[in-house]
C-alpha cells in the first residue's frame, strides 16, 4: 500500500503532465472539440450520424491515454500504425477497436458499405432523364477537386497529398478516404476528418455562397416553364421503368471498372446498391439502407474520432489541410453556380443558376439547399428533379475523379 | 509548377471525356430501351386485336376455352379450328403458337 503511485493510478492525468506542452495543449484542444462536436452535432448544425460519435470518440481517446507496459504512451482503442503482422495479432487481442479498423476501415470496406447505401437511396431517373445537363453541371461542380491541386502544390504538398485533399470538393466523404488511403496513407486521417467536418458545413454554408453570387432575380426563375416548352415539343416524358434504371446501373458500372479497375470497388458498391434498389429486392434494400449504412456510419464516425489522438493528428500540415479543404469545397460551389449560369445563358435565361451548386455532390444537401433557396425568393418555383439529377452524377463524376487520380497520379 | 498544372489539365480534360461518354451511353442504353418498350407496346396492341379475334373464332365454334386445345391436346379439335373454312381470313395457327407455344 505503501508503494501506491498516484501517477499510475490516475494515468489519464499523469499522460497529460508528463507530456511536451505543444501534446497538453493538443490533448484539451481535441477533448474540448470532441465535445463541442457532439453539441453542434445534437442542435443539427453538424450532421449528427456521424458527429455524435466521432466527437465521442475524439474527447475519449484524447482523454483515455496511458503507459503501455513498455512506458510509452498509448491506448485501449485503436492502433494505426502497426504494420509488422506479429504486432498486429498481439494488437487485435488488446484494442477493442483494432479489428474494425484492420478488417473494414483500413482496406476501404467501411466506404464501399456507406457508398452502397448511398447507391439504394439514390433514384437515378433523374439523370436517365437529362444525362448531358446533370453530366454538363457535375463536371462544372468538380472545379475545386482540380484547381487545388495546383494551389496545394504551392503550399508545399506532394502531388499525392495534393489531390488526396482536393478530394474534399467533390463533397463525397468515403470517396475522400478511400483516394487518401490510396495515395497518402501517412495523412488520410487528417484529411478524411478535415472531410467530414466540411461536409456538415455544406448546409449552413452554400446558402452564402449562393446569395453571394446569384442575384434574386435568377434564384426565384421557375424551371416549369422551360420543361412545359419541352413538352409542347416533345410528347410527354415516360416515367423511367425499374428495368431502365437497373440496365443503366449494370452498363454503367460494367464500362467504370474496364476503364478505371483501381476504384473498382467503389464504382460496384455504388451500383450494387442501385441495382439492388432497382431490383426491388426488399429485404436487401432494407438491410443495406438501414443496418449496412448505419451501421457503418457509426463506426466511420467511431473510428475518425478515435483516429484525432493528439500524437497521430499532431501534423504541421493539418493547418495547410484545413485551409486547403475550405478552398476546395468554395471553388467547386463556385464552380457548379458557373456551370449554371452556363445554362441560363445556353437556354436564353430559362435555366436556373442555382441548380449548379446541387452538382457538388453531397447527396442530397445540396439538392435540399438549391431548393430552399430557390423557394425562399419564388416558393412556387420547383427546381429539384433537374437539381438531383445534378446531384448523382456529382456522385459518379467524383468516383470517375478518384478512379483517374489513383490511377493517374502514382505514375506521374 | 507547369508540369501539375499540366497533370491537372490532363486528369481535367479526361473527366470530361469519361463524363459525357457516360452521359452518351446513358443516352443510348435508354433510347434503345425506350425503342424496345416501344416495340412491345405496339406488339402488345396488335396481341390483344388477335385475342378479340380468337374469341370471336372461339365463340363460333363453340369451344368454351382455348386451353383446351393445348392442355388436353385435343388434335381434332385443334384441326378443326385451325382447318374451319370461317377462319381462313387470319392465320389462326400463328396466333396459338404466338400466346400459347407450340403444341
Amino acid at each position: 500500500m505503501g508503494n501506491l503511485d498516484l501517477s499510475h493510478l490516475f494515468q489519464g492525468i499523469s499522460t497529460l503532465l508528463t507530456s511536451e506542452p505543444i501534446i497538453i495543449f493538443s490533448r484539451i484542444f481535441l477533448m474540448l472539440l470532441g465535445m463541442l462536436l457532439v453539441y453542434l452535432g445534437k442542435k443539427g448544425v453538424l450532421e449528427p450520424l456521424l458527429m455524435i460519435p466521432m466527437g465521442l470518440g475524439m474527447a475519449a481517446i484524447n482523454a483515455g491515454i496511458l503507459f503501455m507496459p513498455n512506458g510509452a504512451q498509448g491506448n485501449l482503442f485503436v492502433d494505426p500504425m502497426i504494420t509488422d503482422p506479429n504486432q498486429l495479432m498481439d494488437v487485435l487481442q488488446i484494442d477493442w477497436l483494432q479489428p474494425i479498423y484492420t478488417f473494414t476501415f483500413s482496406n476501404g470496406l467501411i466506404a464501399c458499405f456507406v457508398f452502397m447505401g448511398i447507391g439504394v437511396l439514390l433514384d437515378v431517373s433523374y439523370v436517365l432523364q437529362r444525362p448531358f445537363l446533370s453530366m454538363f453541371l457535375a463536371l462544372f461542380g468538380e472545379l475545386g477537386t482540380f484547381l487545388t491541386i495546383p494551389i496545394a502544390i504551392l503550399f508545399g504538398l506532394t502531388l499525392k497529398e495534393a489531390a488526396s485533399i482536393a478530394m474534399v470538393g467533390g463533397a463525397d466523404g468515403p470517396m475522400v478516404l478511400f483516394t487518401s488511403l490510396s495515395l497518402a496513407k501517412h495523412l488520410f486521417v487528417p484529411i478524411t476528418v478535415v472531410a467530414y467536418l466540411y461536409l456538415g458545413l455544406t448546409y449552413g454554408g452554400y446558402p452564402y455562397l449562393i446569395r453571394l453570387l446569384v442575384p434574386k432575380k435568377l434564384r426565384g426563375i421557375d424551371m416549369s416553364a422551360i420543361n412545359k416548352e419541352k413538352s409542347k415539343n416533345k410528347k410527354k416524358a415516360r416515367p423511367i421503368t425499374s428495368g431502365e434504371k437497373l440496365a443503366f446501373a449494370v452498363v454503367v458500372c460494367t464500362v467504370l471498372c474496364l476503364l478505371f479497375p483501381v476504384a473498382a470497388p467503389l464504382f460496384f458498391s455504388l451500383f450494387l446498391g442501385v441495382a439492388i434498389r432497382e431490383s426491388g429486392l426488399k429485404h436487401l434494400i432494407d438491410f443495406v439502407s438501414g443496418p449496412l449504412l448505419y451501421g457503418s456510419t457509426l463506426f466511420l464516425g467511431l473510428l475518425l474520432g478515435v483516429l484525432c489522438e493528439a500524437h497521430l493528428i499532431l501534423d504541421p500540415k493539418i493547418i495547410k489541410l484545413l485551409f486547403l479543404g475550405i478552398i476546395s469545397l468554395i471553388i467547386s460551389g463556385i464552380g457548379g453556380i458557373l456551370g449554371g449560369y452556363i445554362m441560363y445563358f445556353i437556354t436564353g435565361g430559362k435555366f436556373n443558376p442555382v441548380i449548379g451548386i446541387a452538382a457538388v455532390s453531397c447527396v442530397p444537401t445540396t439538392a435540399k439547399v438549391a431548393q430552399k433557396e430557390v423557394s425562399k425568393v419564388n416558393p412556387s418555383a420547383m427546381i429539384l428533379p433537374e437539381a438531383i439529377g445534378a446531384n448523382i452524377s456529382g456522385v459518379i463524376t467524383t468516383a470517375i475523379i478518384a478512379g483517374i487520380y489513383i490511377t493517374l497520379i502514382p505514375l506521374f | 509548377m507547369s508540369n501539375v498544372l499540366g497533370y491537372t489539365l490532363l486528369m481535367a480534360a479526361i473527366t470530361f471525356a469519361i463524363g459525357f461518354f457516360v452521359a452518351l451511353i446513358i443516352k443510348v442504353v435508354f433510347n434503345s430501351i425506350q425503342r424496345m418498350m416501344r416495340v412491345q407496346t405496339v406488339e402488345y396492341k396488335a396481341g390483344m386485336q388477335r385475342v378479340r379475334q380468337i374469341n370471336s373464332i372461339r365463340k363460333q365454334n363453340h369451344l368454351s376455352s382455348l386451353e383446351s386445345v393445348r392442355d388436353n391436346g385435343n388434335h381434332q379439335r385443334k384441326n378443326r379450328i385451325l382447318s374451319g373454312n370461317d377462319v381462313n381470313r387470319i392465320d389462326t395457327n400463328e396466333i396459338i403458337e404466338y400466346y400459347y407455344g407450340k403444341s
